[in-house]
């Protein structure tokens, strides 16, 4: 185990760096935005693995309400932590580039805000779970039912409002879709944020049960030394 | 015992209570004058401007009283092991919730009636739209506040510092009902726009978690 | 140019970020394993 992470862990850092220098060098510029642009090889990637890790949040907590196994419990912490970082430097590189392009930090768009309160119910989720005292499997699985129901609720709302951010630049309309070029640098960078998303989430994942193990070993010992 | 008979003894239990101590009703009556008051000296605003800012207004100064009533929604029963009693008991435990999340409506339902003429005498607010749809929409987005706020205020007795951890749950959920609310109200009150689809919305959003808490009580109250 | 100064704060946020949080959880699974050693050396 210890040896695949020693393997994958630079690898993928390795690679992740080349990707950059396809995207910051090789990659074409866009024609209205600029050089600007190349952030989105960096913030679409963060979007989806950011939306994953909420997904196996959900999923893994679902499991941990039907079958009360503690490693799903683990896998949930696991990914909602690695969901909030990725979630948050995903809302900083969305701010980075609104600011040259749109003139503005930040607006009360739908995809933005959504993000923002997307990142807010995960950060109350650890929250709860750094702050309870007992019964935080159960409790955090509730929660993480609540949050993943919310997000729809969250996005329509919002989408009542004007909408300010790019559509999705594939699989919309007419004009959308990417130069070759640029979705071929797109798709290594989106392939290796997911690596990279996994490789957080496996390695959270063995912390907090490592974590686990050492709480109880220190029940047992606590116990055996009042024994 | 059915799930009917047991909501309404313990609600009307519930009910008894406050009124023999009107703790709940009481804090949040005077939590919400003084949040009221604040705003008035902060914003001191004209009738045309406190129409813009008032949904807004209302609804945090609402939102921040019910969590002074939610945090103590379980507080009683656990202070003399009720809510042990009620694991071992046959009652279902929806009937609890159930009772309880009306409770909580009901409380913050009457400080609504009382505030209201409050807001209206300090803000000089008159409506151009038409009021019974305000009424309308302060029903469905007290019942969003108090489900979610009834189900995570049983979840929250169970951390460290409880009180704290009740809002801090509650609001990132609570988002988007507060939006519809304070929207909704906002529309109405200048009459630029229909709240129809915040209503809708609100509709959707108490039905969807109202269905959420009533799935996931039983596995909250007996987890131990 | 100083769009380009935002590309290149959006680029080294998210190495430094990625980073950051890629040290945290080695240093937490160090300090565990010493413990359970500890634990175990302790008995």
């Amino acid at each position: 185990m210890k040896r695949l992470a020693l393997i994958t862990l630079p690898l993928t850092l390795v690679l992740l760096a080349v990707s950059s220098y396809l995207a910051l060098v090789v990659a074409p510029t866009e024609a209205t935005m600029g050089d600007v642009q190349r952030i989105f090889y960096y913030h679409v990637p963060s979007a989806w693995v950011g939306g994953f890790c909420f997904f196996i949040n959900f999923v893994a907590s679902i499991w941990y309400l039907w079958k009360r196994s503690p490693r799903s419990d683990a896998l949930a912490a696991a990914s909602a932590e690695v969901g909030v970082v990725f979630c948050a430097v995903l809302l900083i590189e969305g701010t980075l580039w609104a600011r040259p392009v749109w003139g503005i930090w930040w607006t009360w768009d739908a995809r933005l805000t959504t993000t923002l309160v997307l990142w807010l119910i995960y950060v109350s989720y650890l929250v709860l779970r750094r702050f309870s005292a007992g019964q935080t499997q159960v409790m955090a699985a509730a929660l993480a039912v609540f949050a993943f129901a919310d997000v729809p609720i969250v996005y329509m709302s919002i989408r009542w409002f004007r909408t300010q951010h790019p559509s999705p630049v594939m699989g919309g309309g007419e004009n959308s879709g990417l130069a070759p070029a640029m979705l071929q640098v797109f798709l290594v960078n989106l392939a290796l944020f997911t690596v990279l998303g996994i490789l957080f989430i496996w390695l959270r994942y063995k912390l907090e049960t490592a974590e686990q193990a050492l709480e109880s070993a220190h029940a047992q010992a606590a116990l055996k030394g009042a024994a | 015992m059915t799930t009917l008979t047991v909501t309404r003894t313990t609600l009307l239990k519930d009910l008894r209570m406050e009124w023999r101590s009107k703790d709940a009703i009481n804090s949040m009556l005077f939590f919400a004058l003084l949040v009221v008051v604040i705003f008035s000296f902060a914003f001191n605003p004209t009738a045309e401007e406190s129409r813009m800012i008032a949904g807004g207004l209302i609804w945090v100064a609402f939102l921040f009283a019910a969590v002074v009533a939610l945090n103590q929604t379980w507080a009683r029963e656990l202070r003399n092991q009720v809510l042990d009693a009620y694991r071992v008991s046959p009652a279902p435990p929806n009937a609890l919730f159930l009772a309880k999340a009306i409770g909580n409506f009901l409380f913050v339902v009457v400080l609504e009636c009382l505030m209201t003429p409050l807001f209206v005498i300090f803000y000089e607010l008159r409506s151009i739209g038409p009021v019974w749809q305000l009424i309308v929409v302060a029903l469905l987005g007290t019942w969003a506040l108090v489900v979610n706020g009834t189900f995570f205020a049983a979840l929250s007795i169970r951390t460290r510092s409880r009180e704290i951890m009740l809002p801090l749950i509650l609001f990132p959920i609570s988002i988007p009902a507060l939006l519809g609310m304070v929207d909704a109200t906002t529309s109405i009150l200048t009459g630029e726009a229909t709240p129809d689809f915040w209503i809708k919305l609100l509709a959707v959003y108490d039905i969807v978690f109202t269905a959420i808490c009533l799935m996931l009580f039983e596995t909250v109250l007996n987890a131990e | 140019m100083s769009s380009i100064a935002f590309l290149k704060a959006a680029y080294i946020v998210a190495w430094a970020a990625y980073l950051a949080y890629l040290m945290r959880i080695l240093l937490r699974m160090k300090k565990v394993e010493t413990e359970m050693k500890d634990l175990e050396r302790g008995k």
